[in-house]
């Protein structure tokens, strides 16, 4: 289990994270969203006891991670541009980290090299991107952390790359990792992830388990006789309101029977309850925030 | 603690960098077998200059990756402790330098003093002053490379710190220079306290120094110094890598000790390189100085502006120029510099005379029945205070009685005239630089020569038979 406990992160007097608390059980797949700059790469940098938090603590199964080589021995972490030594194969690199994880399995590393078949010899900077990330996977599966943490894991790679590292990513939920995914991606994150937090401005505005959620966020299509405005559905938790005419489109928080029979107040002619997926979830928590783009 | 586990990859993954240390490090007891007359001195220059240029490339390529994020992203997420990932790569730096130039300089010394022979002591002392040179450059250059922030700036700032020195000794020179033209001094080895301040301002002029000497008696107290500067900056070295953090790499280098320190120090030699007492060529050098200055000052934050600082700071340094020249004008260097030395430190001295004729033919002059140009003097192997005492007496006196003149002053007289001239040389007994020594010519006009013979006689200088 990771805790995060009231974490502050500030650079050059500026507040980067911001009393951060959340919880990531063991052997889920936590999405860890948000927009540009809200501190995503950094949280994964505290995470991976890179770098030291100003306040608060960061716990893996209850101890702390940085500058402790007996925790960070099963954290394993993958940036999105991967760092190789200049001119190094991947078996060199898979030398360097056999240094560092004495947990490394050989046979499982070369088992996904022969999988990805990737050239053992032929320098990783000759590689594509597709084939490097497949490279850090290969090494990511061979040391087997108990935690993974990626960094747009997804990004910049084609459907075939994404779909090949998801068969990879369910290959670790088996062997019951917890697995870490910073991605703008969020229709790849939905078909993953388990759990998810939106990291906005420092702080978790929202997180919790994914399914949980969604059952708490109703996209409803709404029709009236007559007009009506936004005010009139003031006892509503409403995240997103769009009238055309007499046609509602709204995205509400809340008990959808509660909701339901709210609305129903209101006689409308028509009333859908219709599937609301992750992203839609995030631009509507980031547009009630005042981010994004309005109609 | 050290890692050994990273200590036995380092030597795998540096392999073949090993293999060419040891390759081009061949060189050295390979030349002194094939030189026909090795010297200690040689042999133990040779090793140093390797180990030195060894101490500079190796630790900036070590620790590169603290200068690129994704490097330092990598190695600061492996599960070893800060300490540990730092004590490991600085041993292997050290193992990677210090032990091949050692092993070559045994080797060489070896077939040396079984040619020549040559004292345990000189041959231990030899290595001893490799090893700490070497341990000195490295922890210097590891100082840099841990206050620099990218790649090209550590470059910059070690290339600067190494030469640096340099350019100070190049600028007190000249406010030396500018003294001592206006005493009898004149030209010749009047750099008197200078060395020393360059012995303790840079690492490989001081362990060139002890070598080349070390076979005399020298003091080592530089040496020493550089030692304890090094255990000093490992420790600084261990703070910075642990205070070290991954949003550093790839950005400005802001460490006061790096470029703002480069500049001032660099601007204010430059200016006083090029200080003289003329106002307009002043005005021409400064300028050519500001536009360095500015360059300096623009590369080092990438980019430029205007910012009422910049031009201030240069004009401070202008001011501190002006100041510092004029107080080791009046101070002679800070009391270093001197007409005449003090008895007690003369080691050698001698003088000897020299009949010039230009454009009339006249009889060389004798004094008590002996050519003028026969007279001399010249410390002898039994010299006693006495002799020091006598010499610098005569010296003080020809150079207050106006008996002696300058060569630069004679031939600015129209007049051509048959003249004679004294050559005075002596050394110091100075600790530390050996090659402390004056030799200058000075012109003594006919109607002087006898006033000056007359104080050679008065001082027992020459036995003068009577």
């Amino acid at each position: 289990m990771i805790e995060i406990k009231d974490v502050m992160k500030s650079f050059e007097n500026k507040n980067v994270l911001n009393h951060l608390n959340v919880t990531i059980s063991s052997g889920s797949i936590f999405g860890l969203i948000g927009p540009n700059g809200a501190g995503k790469s950094t949280l994964l940098y505290l995470l991976n006891g890179i770098s030291k938090c100003d306040e608060g603590s960061i716990l893996f199964d209850g101890k702390e991670v940085y500058e402790n080589p007996d925790v960070k021995k099963d954290i394993l972490f993958i940036s999105d541009d991967p760092y190789y030594f200049h001119f190094a194969s991947i078996d060199e690199m898979k030398d360097f980290y056999l240094t560092f994880y004495p947990q490394f399995n050989l046979e499982t590393y070369q088992h996904y090299v022969d999988l990805f078949r990737l050239p053992q010899n032929k320098p990783l900077k000759d590689y594509s991107k597709g084939m490097k990330r497949q490279a850090m996977f290969a090494l990511a599966l061979a040391i087997a952390p108990k935690y993974l943490l990626l960094d747009e894991a997804f990004d910049g790679l084609d459907p075939v790359m994404r779909l090949a590292f998801k068969k990879a990513i369910n290959q670790m939920i088996d062997e019951n990792m917890t697995v870490i995914i910073s991605s703008h991606n969020l229709r790849e994150l939905e078909d993953i992830c388990d759990s998810f937090g939106i990291l906005e401005n420092g702080c978790m505005t929202t997180s919790g388990d994914l399914y949980d959620i969604k059952d708490h966020i109703h996209k409803i299509q709404i029709a009236f006789k007559e007009e009506l405005n936004k005010e009139e559905f003031s006892h509503l938790d409403v995240l997103s309101f769009h009238k055309q005419s007499r046609v509602i489109n709204m995205v509400v928080k809340g008990d959808i029977n509660e909701i339901k029979d709210y609305l129903r107040m209101f006689n409308p002619i028509m009333l859908e309850v219709l599937p609301v997926n992750l992203e839609e979830i995030f631009i509507y928590e980031m547009e009630r925030k005042g981010y994004g783009v309005y109609d | 603690m050290i890692n050994k586990d990273y200590f036995k990859y380092l030597i795998k993954q540096n392999k073949k960098y090993l293999i060419l240390i040891y390759v081009v490090g061949i060189i050295i007891p390979f030349w002194v077998f094939n030189e026909y007359t090795p010297s200690l001195d040689l042999t133990g220059t040779l090793s140093l200059v390797y180990g030195l240029s060894l101490s500079c490339i190796v630790p900036i390529y070590l620790f590169s990756f603290l200068q690129k994020k994704k490097s330092n992203i990598l190695y600061f997420s492996l599960p070893i402790q800060k300490e540990s990932l730092y004590l490991t790569t600085s041993l292997f730096s050290y193992f990677a330098t210090i032990l091949p130039v050692v092993i070559y300089q045994l080797i060489a010394q070896g077939i040396f003093a079984y040619k020549m022979g040559i004292s345990i002591g000189a041959f231990i002392l030899a290595i001893i002053i490799t090893i700490v040179h070497m341990f000195a450059m490295n922890t210097f250059i590891t100082t840099i490379t841990l206050l620099t922030q990218n790649s090209v700036d550590n470059f910059i700032c070690s290339f600067a710190y190494i030469f640096l020195p340099l350019l100070i000794f190049i600028a007190l020179n000249n406010c030396a220079t500018n003294i001592v033209y206006k005493m009898m001094l004149g030209e010749g080895n009047y750099t008197q306290g200078l060395n020393d301040i360059l012995y303790y301002l840079s690492i490989p002029y001081n362990g060139l120094a002890q070598m080349k000497y070390i076979e005399l008696h020298v003091t080592h107290i530089s040496s020493i110094y550089w030692l304890i500067i090094s255990l000093v900056l490992s420790f600084v070295n261990y703070r910075l890598f642990i205070k070290r953090t991954v949003e550093q790499s790839e950005s400005h280098t802001k460490s006061f000790f790096m470029y703002p320190s480069i500049i001032i120090l660099g601007t204010f030699a430059m200016l006083l390189v090029m200080y003289t007492t003329d106002f307009k060529s002043n005005v021409l050098s400064f300028t050519i100085i500001f536009m360095i200055y500015l360059i300096m000052y623009y590369f080092s934050k990438r980019k430029v502006y205007f910012n009422w600082k910049i031009p201030t700071i240069f004009i401070l340094l202008v001011v501190s120029c002006i100041g510092f020249s004029s107080v080791y004008a009046s101070t002679k260097g800070f009391h270093s510099i001197y007409e005449v030395p003090s008895t007690s430190s003369i080691r050698s001295a001698s003088f000897s005379f020299s009949f010039m004729t230009n454009y009339e033919t006249k009889t060389e002059l004798k004094y008590k029945g002996i050519d003028v140009t026969d007279i001399n003097y010249s410390t002898g192997p039994k010299k006693s205070s006495k002799d020091n005492t006598n010499f610098v007496n005569f010296i003080n006196d020809i150079i207050n009685q106006k008996l002696i003149t300058k060569y630069d002053d004679f031939y600015n007289d129209p007049i051509n005239k048959n003249f004679y001239t004294i050559g005075v040389s002596y050394s110091i007994q100075s600790p530390t630089d050996l090659g402390r020594y004056a030799s200058r010519d000075y012109v003594i006009e006919e109607k002087n020569i006898e006033k000056v013979l007359d104080l050679v006689a008065k001082y027992n200088l020459y036995k003068f038979k009577s």
